[in-house]
């Protein structure tokens, strides 16, 4: 018996395998696994974001994380190329939503654009899906928000979420010390210990370390 | 091309605005002084005494609006929403000249489609190369100036900037003429009063004054 692979449902997202799976997202997946770790926790008072920039010869690193509104951020692991049109994405709704309803747009919301948005190249014929993990962090009017959205289109809230290379490490470790009472300045230790397992060999310095706090005064 | 009802709208006094307004921005020595009044009007029907016509388009970039509230108010947050998107793409602000020139391409393109939007504004702000003011009319044009007025009661505001504007001024100066004029303007066109809304751009950003400190400035 040949495997779904030699099968060629791997082949397109047009097609499910025999097990009912689209190989190709998961292949997607695979490329958040290959990006750079990033991390984001929140608390009761707050969200906090984290990654690591990969520095590559005499390149100056993109900025990874990335402001949508006055009050989301964002971070992304996989393809750059893939994450800048997203990033580009997230902004506009952002400001439509504005200009529509004279409010900032919620994250949760926010997510549910841009994993519909991403959902269309799981499904449409032609199309390659996504190859970046999203997490949106900001402050709305439920309070402190974190979610992930991934390469199927899907999203999740998160209390702490970890993607790229090194992410069992990471997650594994904020499994360890998460709870929903730790301060910004805990959150950012936990963070930055978070990237320094996921990264194992790679030697953190201020200048390949990010982080973005967003405290939440209720 | 002072009718808006010429494109087929029926011929509702309601939709027919008197620009019935005065704003006026002006700089000063290290940034720019921006006042006007609260009334808007339908014909010679107030319709609001606390209608908002000097808006924040950034940190420190303002705009004042004379016309159709609507086109007005679409407009400012159009621009807003424009320029975030530059900031936030490139991690630095616009200048003040590009917030005027978006402005002023978006209301051409209107023009030109014989719909243009019913507004006079002013674009103002402070950048690196200092303040700017560019007054927009609603075929698109853009001129920079050192003083601006729009409005029912520009001509009246216009007489006490020429005569009293002159470059390198203080800011309590500068804020002292912008309510002069725009005082003037309120006793002598009937659609123009209701008090006043008055906004400072300096180094520190975008300031509005509240009420006691427009009224000092009016007896000082």
């Amino acid at each position: 018996m040949l495997g779904p692979q030699s099968m060629g449902y791997d082949r397109t997202t047009t097609m499910y395998s025999p097990e009912g799976r689209i190989i190709q997202t998961e292949y997607a997946r695979e490329s958040v696994r290959r990006g750079s770790i990033a991390v984001g926790i929140k608390s009761k008072h707050g969200v906090v974001l984290a990654g690591l920039l990969r520095i590559v010869d005499l390149n100056e690193p993109d900025l990874k994380i990335h402001k949508i509104s006055e009050n989301i951020q964002a971070i992304f692991a996989g393809v750059a190329a893939d994450g800048r049109i997203l990033i580009s994405r997230s902004r506009l709704e952002a400001e439509i939503f504005r200009l529509t309803y004279a409010e900032p747009l919620d994250v949760r919301g926010l997510s549910i654009k841009i994993g519909d948005y991403i959902q269309v190249f799981t499904q449409q014929g032609g199309l390659r899906p996504f190859g970046v993990g999203l997490l949106f962090g900001g402050l709305d009017q439920t309070g402190p928000s974190l979610h992930f959205v991934d390469p199927g289109g899907g999203v999740m809230s998160c209390k702490a979420k970890a993607m790229g290379e090194g992410d069992s490490e990471a997650i594994a470790y904020l499994k360890e010390t998460y709870n929903d009472d730790l301060t910004t300045e805990q959150m950012v230790e936990i963070a930055k210990e978070a990237v320094r397992k996921a990264a194992r060999d790679v030697e953190l310095i201020d200048e390949n370390i990010v982080i973005e706090i967003m405290p939440y005064k209720a | 091309m002072n009718n808006p009802n010429f494109n087929g709208m029926t011929n509702n006094p309601f939709m027919d605005p008197k620009h019935g307004t005065t704003t006026i921005a002006l700089k000063f020595k290290g940034g720019i002084a921006a006042a006007a009044d609260k009334r808007a009007s339908m014909g010679s029907f107030i319709a609001s005494k606390k209608a908002k016509k000097l808006h924040e388009i950034n940190d420190f970039t303002i705009a004042t609006i004379a016309g159709l509230v609507s086109d007005a108010q679409y407009l400012v947050h159009l621009t807003r929403a424009n320029l975030n998107l530059y900031a936030l793409g490139r991690g630095y602000d616009p200048s003040t000249k590009m917030a005027g020139n978006l402005l002023a391409s978006i209301m051409y393109e209107q023009y030109r489609a014989y719909f243009p939007y019913y507004v006079s504004m002013i674009v103002a702000g402070l950048d690196k190369d200092g303040g700017h003011i560019y007054t927009l009319d609603m075929a698109g044009g853009i001129t920079e100036e050192d003083f601006a007025s729009t409005g029912s009661g520009s001509l009246v505001a216009y007489g006490v900037l020429e005569s009293q504007w002159k470059e390198d001024l203080t800011e309590e100066a500068g804020l002292k003429i912008a309510i002069t004029a725009l005082a003037t303007a309120t006793s002598r066109d009937t659609a123009t009063g209701d008090g006043m809304d008055v906004l400072v751009v300096n180094k520190k950003g975008v300031k509005r004054l509240t009420a006691a400190e427009v009224k000092k400035h009016l007896e000082a």
